[in-house]
């Protein structure tokens, strides 16, 4: 019984380091390759007038929410 | 047109760090602007030498669209072409390379003497060209994974290029109901949310060339608008300039999409929930202004396995664009010996996990074989996504596929 659980002891841990061992050479191949992935944010485009909220509502009337997912699923 | 020295009569060369033109031969300076009476005229009429004040947004603001009041004046430019890939630049006031800065063939010849619509701003280079190289280098010094015969590319291929852009002033409002979840486990719920927002965004940028991929020019920002000038020749003397064939009509539609995008990000952030998603939308635009502008661009092209690779340098900011290709070998190392080391690492801990459990019966067993299986696939699909990323990267920055954009942009028309 000992040998299986050796074996699958051993098969486990290779399955999981190795698939760890991907993913961070994978960051660190990102990092040391590929640069200026970014693209420009909306801070960049308004500098003097940010986004101005008119109107906010946090809690949306049961009638209401249901009107909008009719119309989102008329739209799907 | 070229600005010559008034003593030697040689061609002049903008300097970015002293922001003046300079005479090779003689050693003379001038001011840019100097000889242009266009510009003298603009700063007479408005009582401005720099786009960047709020109030010359704002006065633009109420103007109607778009491509009336595109700037029609023109100028005469040297046109010269590529016969590998078809790519034409302008080049002012200084020798012509004999390397195409799109694709890196040694195939550029002078083409035709041509009238060019004239930019109304232009951002003059601030990133020199030794700058420019030194970040290079550095960056790929940087990478571990960069193979030796990339980190001493030959300088001599690199261009300071002005690649035109149109410049949108967009106004965005939109009403829109939102759908997310707040708490988590047994107390997760659905909110719906309601917005209505608006937003002016000054300055953004689309690509007016078909020789450079909307998505490389879209990483090449930010530039910083508020640091452009009215354009002038002078600036580009000595470095080369893209002609435009994108018309602001292919243009808008980019435009207007990027805005929704940023929009719905920065409502979405504004929501106090998780998993946030829009449901209803009923968005209204309006692009309130364009205007043709010169954006400033180091190439730097190098060849690696006999292929060539084109990494961009923002000419303002020095953002530096673009991937290279991976030391495989060193990768495959490293991921073999670390991954050996690591499984041994954990190999213990597994066996103490597994007998334990044997121990009180093995009742865990499946839901752990299924859990470690689902951790072990996550953590590979992120792993050879991040590779995938890095991949589309090189493919954007392999000259060929510029050549190969190029090409097929021109098969569409």
């Amino acid at each position: 019984m000992n040998i299986f659980i050796l074996m699958g002891s051993i098969l486990a841990s290779l399955i999981l380091g190795y698939a760890i061992t991907v993913l961070i050479v994978s960051i660190a191949v990102r990092k040391s390759n590929d640069s200026g992935n970014s693209t420009g944010s909306i801070s960049d485009y308004t500098k003097d007038c940010p986004l101005s909220i008119i109107e906010s509502r946090d809690r949306v009337s049961l009638p209401a929410q249901l009107s909008v997912l009719k119309n989102f699923l008329k739209e799907k | 047109m070229i600005h010559k020295c008034t003593n030697c009569d040689s061609a002049l060369t903008y300097n970015p760090s002293i922001r003046l033109m300079e005479c090779m031969n003689c050693g003379s300076f001038y001011e840019v602007g100097q000889f242009s009476i266009e510009e003298e005229e603009f700063e007479q009429q408005t009582g401005t030498a720099s786009y960047g004040s709020t109030d010359m947004f704002q006065s633009d603001w109420d103007e109607p669209v778009c491509e009336e009041s595109v700037a029609q004046e023109q100028m005469e430019c040297n046109i010269y072409s590529c016969t590998a890939c078809g790519a034409e630049l302008a080049v002012n006031g200084v020798e012509a390379s004999t390397f195409c800065a799109y694709c890196g063939q040694p195939t550029i010849v002078f083409s035709r003497v041509s009238k060019e619509l004239k930019p109304k701003y232009i951002i003059p280079f601030q990133f020199e060209k030794d700058q420019a190289i030194g970040a290079i280098r550095e960056r790929l010094n940087k990478g571990f994974f960069v193979p030796k015969a990339i980190r001493d590319f030959e300088v001599e291929r690199v261009r300071g290029i002005y690649v035109p852009f149109w410049l949108y002033d967009v106004y965005y409002h939109d009403k829109q109901y939102l759908r997310g979840t707040v708490g988590s486990g047994k107390h997760k719920k659905t909110r719906y949310y309601y917005r209505e927002g608006e937003v002016s965004l000054n300055g953004m940028t689309a690509d007016a060339s078909r020789q450079l991929s909307d998505e490389s020019s879209q990483r090449l920002e930010p530039y910083d608008t508020r640091r452009m000038r009215p354009f002038d020749i002078g600036y580009m003397s000595g470095f080369y300039a893209d002609t435009y064939d994108v018309e602001t009509k292919e243009t808008d539609k980019i435009i207007i999409q990027r805005a929704r995008e940023l929009y719905d990000k920065e409502i979405k952030s504004n929501i106090p929930a998780s998993n946030v998603r829009v449901l209803t939308s009923d968005p209204e635009h309006r692009i309130n202004n364009v205007d043709y502008v010169m954006l400033p661009v180091w190439f730097l092209t190098f060849r690696h396995m006999n292929e060539p690779y084109t990494i961009l340098v923002n000419g303002q900011t020095g953002k530096i664009i673009g991937a290279v290709p991976i030391h495989k070998k060193k990768v495959a190392a490293i991921i073999l010996g670390a991954g050996a080391a690591l499984s041994a690492v954990l190999t213990p801990f597994m066996y103490m996990l597994i007998s334990s459990d044997f121990a009180d019966g093995g009742e865990n067993m499946l839901g752990f074989l299924f859990t470690a299986l689902f951790i072990s696939g996550m953590l590979y699909l992120f792993g050879w996504g991040n590779f995938a990323a890095v991949k589309k990267s090189i493919r954007l920055t392999k000259a060929s596929t510029m050549h190969r954009f190029v090409k097929n942009r021109q098969e569409e028309e």
